[in-house]
């Protein structure tokens, strides 16, 4: 009644169960078995299979019986086990062995052969027994052999005289033999075989394919590469546990110095007080005999692979700290100063002063639970001492911070300026650009001068003193204006001159020599165009630049990369003088130059290239940082053509600098160059400028074209920069191009030169003229075709001797 | 043809007549597997219906009740003749389909004259079961093995070269075999006339193979033996293919498919060494490799010997060739297990008897070195001529007292076998019954146990024990819990079994370390 309207709980695994028997309980019947709570368990068959009418016969008769009953088994298909001729198929006995079987490793690889004779090849056998011997397994090896050769196609007779290695008779008639078995045989082998499965997947369904390998999309695969991931992962983790406990047991080590350290302490103030040592007296007699001794030294290396090596570091005693040690130290030297004035007057106290900061310290240390770090600093850079509160500085004292490091000043840096290190002059030369210097509105030299530029372009000179500060204040600045030129920064004299220096007493005579000897290097401003009205303060040279903010990009990047090489400015008079050495120089090259192209004209026109690579040879080794700098400066000093550029298409002949007047005169030298290409298509205004380069005739052309692009829709400006002035190679090795007249590779390039070099000649202008030009093939795609350097050689007759140096980038 | 007046085609329903146990005449409802013509007979391969697959047999017409004859019905549910779903042999719609295609209706032709052209006549309606063989359209290879089979038939009919030479594909419409069907929309047939054991091909144009309609199908699983999802199954795998197979004293009938070599499943008997279990084509074969084989017991480690009951344990990695050997033997009498992979997971567990020959496989079952699902067997079988004596319930118990070594409960590996279900059944209750019948009963008190103790007794995996229970009907729910109760029945039933249980394995006897499989790189 009542008894299915309570539910039943779940059958819980773990809860004991009550075992009855049936008689125990008569009234369990009443309690209907209640299974309902209990999952009915799955039998784990198929579905369809569990229908099947033998096994529900079985089942049911064994819950009927509870017994297995004969007639109600599932039936299967007979077997019979009486085959007559077992024992003598499996001959011989076999004696079980006492212990367990034990198969050895190796002990199943026998080498038999796979194939089994059958009766048909125990008759060919009987047949060629009679003409030799043969066993049974000889022929069976033979064929075992013959088809692992033939994976696809049977091996033929001479294959298998290789294979086989028998006699002539026995092997044909075997292997004729076999082929005749194969050709009948019904499966791909002799020796049967379980069928494969084939890479292509064709045989995934084949029900006759079995065991195929297992691919790597195999699970456990995956576990493994998870398995090599995890293992690494352990491994890290390891290593930085190992790492940590490390860092643990040293800070343990260094926490335990220090608190031995502190004791210590404690233990000398409390001896020097009980001995009324309050000035240190009683101290600094104990330790006078006491070699010097390193107080801190604890290169502290970390496991982790990169050893931080912290320098060691002592802690002098006072009284012995030299003099050298003096110029090390910044500070120290002044604090003891300040103890030894407090000496003079009460204090009495010199040379106690580390132990207090050390104290302080450490016991700071403890506040801060300090990392090594900071242990370090506290160690190397006690706080300010409270003692030292009338310090004559006041609140201005320098008092070191806790957190700060104060490095000592490194010996090798100090007062390191090139002239008093001759060996580091020429790579210091950058960083400590320091020349001679003279003002030009309070006249007067004012040493060692390293310009550079401030705010707003104002020039800020940073004095360096050096120990000739004297001399050179009684220089006269005048004497500036009498050396020749600034072309003295040539590395060797200056080396040289340096090396004079170092020494330390010059006098103003030597200064005096090395000035004119151009052995060093000395700067005044000077103005080009109204140098009175200049600012003495400020080198006009460089505050012209400045003010010149509208020059081009390509002057302004000349002039940063003619920094690098030059130092000086030029004076009017230095131009002057450079410029006429170079004409002389100049026409000395012609001279040799029309020697030279007369010669690669006889020998080797076809062969421009050995030509280019010749020349640049000669230029390597004549180029001069002379010429180079003048080039620059040339550049640098002429604002004018740089304005001109960027703002008109014309060329400002009343403002052009001595550099193009100069080109009237010299033959050689062409600073600018208009050429109006009368192409439409072309309407550049070309601004080339030549920089002669030494003996070879090759102008190097910093060319830079601006084109209106309103007449030019199709082409695109084009603005080249070359920026290397006294490197040929620059441009030589990307697409040179030596032409003749005729066989210019681009044709618009090579026309452009030649109109060029026709436009030249009408004004009698000289040969060198450099053209820059757009070239038409470029057209509606390049933006910026880089530099096109023509050049044309021979002066007289320009236009017989053409190269055309054609670089594109594009 | 020449009894029928009916064309009795595969998926065909009739009564058949076949022995019950007690040789008493029954006539179970049976379906048309394949038909197959030998030297002018017919014979036909039936599955019972409700039968185990085991029973399915080849058999002569006059076996049949024609009278009842029931032709597959015309199912509109398989819609397209491509990617026919099911393994179901009874598949209906291909006769349909047969029907309507024009080249599909083809005469039976009768063995003298085997036909290599397309039908002269159509002879019935119905659709023919023999399709013939034409030669276009096939690959180089196929279209060779057609030609030999052609010159076989033309040479007396003969026939064992058919047999094996063309894969013959039994004929489930709707299900051919991937590598005969080349996309060519001939009807293929091949006669056999004399081969019993070929089955006629019938490789409907079009249709392709019998796994969906995407081609290829995916490859199963690659873990466990077992197959439970039966979409890869087709016809072949459906019918028993070695007729008779002889291993040391015994001849084994085989009841399901198993992939030995191809052109082994011709022949009347095949042969198998006892001890390595190669199997050869002939007595003489045999004869000469058992001169070349020294083996005289399986070729592992003996973990336990008692008596003559001796356990070999042999890595499935090691030793491959036995462990195909093996498994091929199994698949003779496992319906569900796939041989689908290598056998490198798998430890296997030969019980052996031994006399003087040496030791004489009796049952094996397989093991996975490293078992996801708690699995501690994954096939298991008493050879057929040692079924029924004892040998099944050492071999489960073997299996457990390896999971009691190993501190693990397990489970035999999905879907049981009717057998097998049986087994394990009867093993499970004995076992259960043993531990509930001598409690140790502390102090006079009701004895009491829980399931997770029986499970750590027995290492029988809880769901096993508790469905057990149930299945012995033991648990009762009374006065607010559960109890269990044993009744008179169950008691006698068990003690009479017990006494009947004479094989037991012995613990002491077992020399068993277990590996972790986990740490080796896998098998």
């Amino acid at each position: 009644m009542s008894k299915l309207s309570f539910r039943a709980r779940a059958l819980d695994a773990a809860k004991p169960l009550p075992i009855y028997r049936s008689k125990d309980l008569p009234d369990l019947t009443d309690c209907v078995s209640i299974n309902r709570a209990v999952p009915q368990m799955p039998t784990g068959m198929e579905k369809e299979e569990e229908s099947e009418h033998h096994l529900q016969r079985a089942i049911s008769a064994q819950q009927v019986f509870r017994e297995k009953k004969e007639s109600m088994v599932i039936p299967v298909p007979e077997a019979e086990s009486n085959i007559t001729y077992y024992d003598r198929l499996y001959k011989g006995e076999f004696k079980v062995p006492k212990q367990y079987i034990h198969i050895q490793p190796f002990s199943l690889d026998n080498e038999q052969p796979d194939y089994d004779m059958d009766s048909e090849d125990e008759t060919l056998l009987n047949r060629l027994n009679r003409k030799m011997e043969i066993k049974p397994v000889q022929f069976e090896t033979m064929i075992d052999r013959l088809e692992k050769a033939s994976a696809n196609q049977l091996v033929t007779i001479q294959e298998a005289k290789l294979l086989l290695n028998e006699d002539d008779y026995l092997l044909k008639s075997v292997y004729d033999y076999w082929v005749r078995k194969r050709k009948n045989c019904r499966g791909p082998s002799l020796i049967p075989q379980i069928k494969q499965e084939k890479r292509d997947g064709s045989t995934n369904s084949d029900p006759y394919v079995a065991f195929r390998r297992r691919t790597e999309k195999m699970q456990t695969r995956k576990n493994r590469k998870n398995d090599e991931a995890s293992y690494e992962k352990m491994l890290k983790l390891r290593r930085e546990f190992s790492r940590t406990v490390t860092i643990l047991e040293m800070i343990k080590r260094r926490e335990k110095s220090k608190r031995e350290l502190l004791h210590l302490t404690l233990e000398v103030v409390e001896k020097r007080y009980q001995l009324g040592d309050f000035g240190g007296e009683i101290l600094s007699e104990v330790k006078i005999p006491r070699p010097e001794k390193s107080v801190y030294s604890t290169p502290i290396s970390l496991h982790n692979g990169n050893h931080h090596k912290v320098p060691e570091f002592k802690i002098k005693h006072p009284h012995h700290i030299s003099v050298k040690e003096d110029g090390r130290d910044f500070v120290r030297p002044k604090k003891k100063y300040l103890k030894k004035t407090k000496l003079d007057i009460s204090y009495q106290q010199p040379h106690t002063e580390p132990l207090p900061a050390i104290n302080k310290s450490d016991l700071k240390q403890y506040d801060f639970h300090s990392s090594d770090d900071e242990e370090y600093l506290q160690a190397l850079s006690p706080t300010s001492e409270p003692d030292e509160e009338n310090d004559p500085d006041g609140s201005f004292a320098f008092r070191r911070k806790a957190v700060c490091q104060y490095h000592a000043p490194r010996l090798d840096q100090a007062n390191s300026f090139p002239w008093e290190y001759p060996e580091l002059a020429g790579l210091e030369e950058l960083k400590y650009r320091h020349c001679l210097t003279a003002l030009s509105v309070p006249r007067r030299c004012i040493g060692f001068v390293r310009r550079r530029v401030g705010r707003g372009g104002r020039v800020i000179l940073d004095r360096a003193s050096s120990n000739q500060d004297n001399i050179l204040k009684q220089l006269d600045p005048e004497v500036f204006n009498s050396i020749p030129s600034s072309s003295t920064s040539d590395c060797s004299t200056w080396t040289n001159a340096s090396k004079i220096h170092s020494g330390n007493g010059m006098s103003l005579k030597e200064v005096l020599s090395n000035i004119k000897m151009c052995r060093l290097r000395c700067f005044r401003p000077q103005s080009i165009q109204n140098r009175e009205s200049e600012d003495g303060s400020t080198t006009r040279k460089l505050g012209q630049t400045m003010n010149n903010r509208r020059v081009t990009g390509a002057s302004v990047a000349l002039l940063n990369s003619n920094r690098n090489g030059i130092s000086g400015g030029i004076t009017e008079e230095q131009f002057q003088t450079h410029r006429q050495q170079l004409v002389q120089m100049q026409q000395q090259q012609l001279a040799q130059l029309q020697q030279k192209q007369q010669s690669y004209h006889s020998t080797c026109p076809a062969h421009p290239n050995s030509q280019v690579s010749g020349t640049s040879d000669c230029m390597s080794k004549t180029l001069d940082s002379a010429s180079a700098h003048f080039a620059a400066s040339a550049v640098v000093s002429a604002p004018g053509p740089g304005r001109m550029v960027s703002k008109d298409n014309s060329v400002h002949s009343s403002n052009i600098n001595g550099v193009v007047q100069s080109s009237g005169t010299s033959k050689t030298l062409h600073s600018a160059s208009t050429a109006l290409t009368p192409s439409p298509a072309i309407s550049t205004v070309q601004l080339v400028r030549t920089v002669n380069h030494t003996t070879t005739n090759h102008h190097l052309i910093p060319a830079m074209c601006t084109s209106s692009p309103q007449s030019l829709p199709g082409n695109s400006s084009c603005l080249a920069t070359a920026v290397h002035l006294n490197n040929v190679s620059v441009v030589s090795p990307v697409n040179v191009h030596h032409s003749t007249r005729t066989s210019a590779p681009s044709p618009s390039a090579l026309k452009l030169a030649t109109v060029a070099t026709n436009l030249d000649r009408v004004p009698k202008v000289t040969p060198t003229s450099a053209i820059s030009s757009i070239a038409r093939n470029n057209d509606y795609r390049n933006d910026v075709s880089f530099a096109k350097l023509q050049h044309v050689k021979n002066i007289p007759t320009f236009l017989d001797k053409k190269k055309v140096i054609y670089t594109d980038t594009l | 043809m020449a009894d029928s007046q009916v064309e009795i085609v595969e998926g065909c329903r009739l009564p058949v007549l076949r022995k019950n146990q007690e040789n008493e005449d029954e006539w179970p409802l049976a379906e048309i597997l394949s038909v197959k013509e030998i030297t002018g007979r017919k014979l036909y391969y039936v599955h019972y219906i409700d039968f185990n697959k085991r029973l399915d047999e080849w058999v002569t017409p006059d076996r049949l009740d024609l009278k009842k004859l029931q032709f597959p019905k015309k199912e509109a549910k398989t819609p397209t003749k491509n990617g026919l779903p099911g393994s179901r042999p009874n598949s209906p719609e291909r006769d349909v389909k047969r029907k309507v295609e024009p080249v599909s209706l083809v005469t039976q032709v009768s063995p003298a004259t085997p036909v290599a052209s397309l039908p002269a006549s159509t002879e019935t309606t119905q659709a023919s079961v023999y399709p013939l063989v034409r030669d276009a359209g096939f690959t180089p290879k196929s279209a060779a093995g057609r030609t030999e089979a052609r010159e076989d038939h033309e040479q007396l009919g003969t026939l064992t070269t058919n047999g094996t030479a063309r894969r013959l594909i039994p004929s489930q419409p709707g299900r051919k075999r991937k590598a005969s069907c080349l996309g060519t929309d001939e009807i293929i047939k091949v006669f056999q006339n004399i081969n019993p054991r070929c089955p006629s091909v019938f490789l409907p144009p079009g249709e392709d193979s019998q796994d969906s309609s995407d081609g290829i199908p995916s490859a199963p699983r690659m873990t466990g033996s077992l197959v439970s999802d039966r979409s890869h199954d087709d016809i072949i795998t459906r019918m028993k293919n070695i007729d008779c197979i002889e291993l040391g004293r015994h001849r084994l009938k085989p009841w399901y498919f198993s992939p030995y070599p191809q052109e082994l499943t011709a022949l009347p008997i095949l042969y198998l060494c006892e001890f390595c279990l190669k199997y050869l084509r002939s007595l003489k074969c045999l004869q000469r490799h058992l001169t070349k084989c020294n083996l005289r017991h399986p070729p592992g480690n003996e973990i336990y010997r008692k008596g003559t009951i001796s356990f070999f344990e042999i890595d499935g990695r090691k030793n491959k060739m036995y462990s195909q050997n093996l498994c091929l033997l199994a698949k003779c009498f496992l319906d569900h297990k796939t041989l689908y992979y290598d056998t490198d997971p798998f430890l296997f567990y030969v019980m052996t008897e031994y006399d003087s020959k040496g030791f004489h496989i009796v049952g094996y079952f397989s093991k996975e070195k490293e078992s996801t699902e708690d699995y501690n067997v994954a096939c298991i079988l008493t050879l057929p001529p040692y079924q029924r004596r004892g040998y099944g319930k050492l071999l489960i118990e073997f299996s457990y007292e390896l999971s009691k070594v190993e501190g693990k409960t397990g489970t035999p590996e999905k879907p049981l076998s009717d057998l097998g279900l049986l087994s394990y059944r009867s093993y499970w209750s004995q076992t259960i019954l043993e531990i509930l019948m001598n409690p140790k009963s502390d102090t006079g008190e009701r004895p009491q146990i829980t399931i997770n103790e029986i499970s750590e007794i027995t290492s029988v995996k809880k769901e096993d024990v508790i469905s057990t229970l149930q299945y012995l009907n033991l648990i009762n729910y009374y006065k607010g819990q559960y109890i269990l109760t044993l009744s008179e029945d169950i008691v006698d039933g068990h003690e009479r079994a017990m006494q009947k249980r004479h094989l037991r394995i012995d613990p002491k006897c077992l020399h068993f370390t277990p590996k972790d499989w986990s740490k080796r790189g896998k098998w």
